[in-house]
């Protein structure tokens, strides 16, 4: 056997492609996009049309293990517990007005947040309102407002609707992204939907707007006062315009446009100008309460949006 | 907002490892084929018995080898690759580079032995990646085979 002089020089190209790898890159990743796109709007869909079926007491019992959780916190003043059966009281006035569906039932609550002006519905009919928001309202129509928009959203099944969207998707990104296991999913389940707020698109906002004011005019006969708290906000905090791309939630003054326009067709058809109710005596008293209470920081709070 | 954040830190890795990636491999390719070149007239081979002319040759192990990191462009356009299957191009040269080095480093240190050829070459792969699927992978090539010295060159060295 004989020995080659010399190694021989290797052919390139073989074992290695000179393809420019940016290539390969883009097409990858525009693939995975469309397809992984195309999945989630489909799972999105699929959420969205089959959650107002899934029964409102599945909803309930997630909710009643949530609700011991919370029952731990100190006791409130006995003003607090006033305003809270206030609340409670034309909630369910509302509710009342708003042709809820067999078996779907509201509860309202009162957090103790008074630099929050929020409130936002979750599952199970359950309502949150902060004492800041009842900071900022001064009269009854503008609180009805804001307590017939969640009564609507919980009428549409919306919390339901975006958790187990958002329940899905994540199911379906950890499964592709293949890194996060069981325990990461249950983190994902609490932080989407029970324990914080959940976020609505812009087209269930509107929804819940529209609803909510067909619920006033069946309630006061009128809607004046109705996009105080909206204005107040948008006075106070100034959304930026391309900050409203961004957010689900639509466009502050478009949505004061919008409650404006359909209050003036209303008040031109009746011929009278309306009058807004005073506010119940019970919350009157917590808005005083809060007032003496520390205002100094008011500007630091930080708008968050109706849900 | 905070994932326009994270976006732009994926797209700025993305980059910086594409940049310097692909850098560091054109610079690596060019000192790979120049030392080829010169390390030409030792012969490697994978026979496992020495050939009659080196029958009075001396043997000893030499052995030669290289860690190579991923890039992190590689890596993201490998984890997409894994998605749909098919080459991974981008280990592809990644692996030709390591394998490469490893026998040239092996070459070396035959020709610093004053030896004429290796024979029994093998070759070993194995990855480190410090034990977690979140770091950025290296691979380790390891070429080892017997040289081939003159018994007068031998003598001399000794």
């Amino acid at each position: 056997m004989s020995f080659a002089k010399q190694n021989p020089k290797i052919p390139e190209g073989i074992n290695t492609s000179a393809d420019n790898p940016l290539k390969e890159f883009f097409i990858l990743l525009l693939g995975v996009f469309i397809i992984l796109g195309t999945t989630v709007t489909l799972l999105l869909v699929f959420a969205h049309s089959l959650a107002p079926y899934i029964p409102f007491r599945y909803e309930q019992q997630l909710m009643s293990k949530y609700g011991q959780w919370t029952r731990s916190e100190p006791e409130h003043s006995a003003a607090f517990q006033d305003a809270e059966a206030a609340i409670q009281e034309l909630g369910q006035n509302l509710a009342l007005q708003s042709r809820l569906p067999a078996g779907i039932s509201t509860q309202f609550q009162l957090l103790d947040q008074p630099d929050l002006p929020n409130a936002f519905a979750t599952l199970g009919g359950q309502i949150f309102v902060t004492t800041g928001l009842l900071r900022e309202v001064s009269s009854e129509n503008a609180l009805a407002m804001v307590l017939a928009h969640e009564i609507a959203h919980i009428k549409y099944r919306h919390p339901a609707q975006s958790l187990s969207g958002g329940l899905l998707v994540q199911l379906f990104l950890s499964i592709v992204t293949g890194g996060q296991n069981a325990s990461a999913l249950q983190s994902t389940a609490q932080q989407t939907g029970i324990l914080t707020m959940l976020g609505f698109s812009r087209k269930m906002e509107v929804a819940a707007d529209t609803a909510a004011m067909n619920t006033l005019e069946n309630y006061y006969g009128h809607l004046a006062g109705t996009e105080e708290f909206f204005a107040k906000i948008l006075g106070q905090y100034q959304q930026a315009r391309w900050q409203a791309l961004f957010t689900s939630h639509p466009d502050l003054s478009q949505r004061i446009d919008y409650i404006q326009a359909r209050a003036q067709s209303l008040t031109l058809v009746n011929g009278a100008k309306p009058e807004t109710k005073a506010l119940d005596p019970r919350l009157k008293n917590i808005q005083e309460m809060l007032a003496n209470n520390g205002s100094q920081d008011q500007d630091s709070s930080e708008y968050q949006g109706i849900n | 907002m905070e994932g326009l954040i994270q976006l732009g830190v994926f797209a700025l890795l993305l980059g910086l490892g594409f940049f310097f990636g692909r850098r560091a491999e054109a610079k690596h390719y060019k000192s790979i084929f120049a030392r080829e070149d010169e390390l030409r007239h030792i012969v490697v081979s994978t026979d496992r018995f020495p050939p009659t002319q080196f029958m009075t040759h001396h043997g000893e192990l030499v052995s030669g080898n290289v860690v190579i990191s991923v890039d992190y462009f590689k890596r993201v356009s490998a984890a997409l690759r894994a998605l749909v299957g098919g080459r991974i191009r981008s280990y592809e040269t990644l692996l030709d580079r390591a394998r490469r080095e490893a026998l040239l480093r092996m070459q070396e240190q035959a020709r610093s032995a004053g030896a004429e050829a290796i024979i029994n070459t093998k070759f070993e792969t194995s990855r480190i990646s410090g034990g977690s699927s979140k770091g950025i992978g290296s691979i380790e090539v390891l070429a080892y085979g017997t040289a081939l010295t003159p018994q007068a060159a031998q003598i001399k060295g000794q």
